[in-house]
């Protein structure tokens, strides 16, 4: 399967500078915005990302409180994948809060403001670092549970950010896809955009592969120490026979 | 100043991204190191 790995991180570094091409030199200068709205194609597609990663935190935890007691290897394996997917979201998630203040400066005007869809981007980025925080500093058998509960309520903010443009009238522009006649891209920023999508996710998924396998280390090595612990403790108890 | 906030997002971008794969390149040696230590 090495060889699998090495394919895949040639096609996606293929992916990302092809995307970047397009974003660059193909899609069109946008009329009134001018360069600075190519930002867009990193934004929009980290901002997928995000929402993706997340989601995918959100079944995987679901899946380890459902198998916890009934299979525990599958909900170890549920557990890794949620903070792989989690933290890959969250740095997705940063990329999206630091692109976004960099457009919004020389269009806005001003760098910052406490819209809809920029608040609960904001908070959608702090409960997730929230998690990642149980997960570091929580000690004791129940932290996993713990911070599956965290990343299934926590996953409760990334509609309302997805949604806070159509529910709300907000600053942010409004949506690239399903929004009203007003809104939306010319065709031919699209292709440009569908390259970005497709790398980032290259990407993002071989990240969290990384990222996960990783932790399925660390986990297995967890469980060999506690396992020698018992062994050490069983070899050095005096037992009685007929007792 | 439009193309420096332009470049200066594509470059952070980057810098995120491989600064966290960096962090997990390290990570990996870590738990590597622990496992040739526990055998």
């Amino acid at each position: 399967m090495k060889w699998f790995r090495w394919i895949w991180l040639a096609g996606t570094l293929a992916l990302l500078g092809k995307a970047f091409y397009q974003a660059m030199y193909v899609a069109p200068t946008e009329a009134t915005m001018g360069d600075i709205q190519r930002i867009f194609y990193y934004h929009f597609p980290s901002a997928m990302m995000t929402f993706l990663f997340f989601f995918i935190s959100f079944i995987a935890s679901i899946v380890y409180l459902a198998f916890r007691h009934r299979d525990p290897l599958r909900a170890m394996n549920a557990d890794a994948l949620a903070l792989a997917a989690a933290e890959v979201g969250v740095v997705f998630c940063t990329a999206v809060l630091i692109q976004g203040p960099l457009w919004a400066r020389p269009v806005w005007g001003i760098w910052w403001t406490w819209d809809a869809r920029l608040t609960s981007t904001l908070v959608m980025w702090l409960i997730y670092c929230s998690y990642l925080l149980v997960r570091r500093f929580a000690a004791g058998p129940q932290m996993q549970t713990l911070a599956a509960v965290v990343a299934i309520f926590g996953y409760a903010d990334v509609p309302i950010v997805y949604f806070s443009t159509r529910w709300w009238r907000t600053q942010h522009p409004s949506p690239v896809i399903g929004g009203d006649a007003n809104s939306g891209l010319d065709p031919s920023m699209w292709p440009p955009v569908w390259w970005n999508l497709a790398a980032w996710l290259a990407w993002g998924l071989m990240v969290m592969a990384f990222r996960y396998a990783i932790e399925r280390r660390r986990q297995l090595r967890e469980q060999d120490e506690a396992l020698r612990a018992l062994e050490a403790t069983l070899e050095a108890t005096p037992w009685k026979e007929n007792e | 100043m439009a193309h420096r906030h332009l470049v200066l997002a594509y470059v952070l971008t980057w810098v995120l991204q491989l600064g966290y794969v960096g962090f997990l390149a390290v990570k990996w040696q870590r738990e590597k190191r622990a496992d040739r230590a526990l055998r």
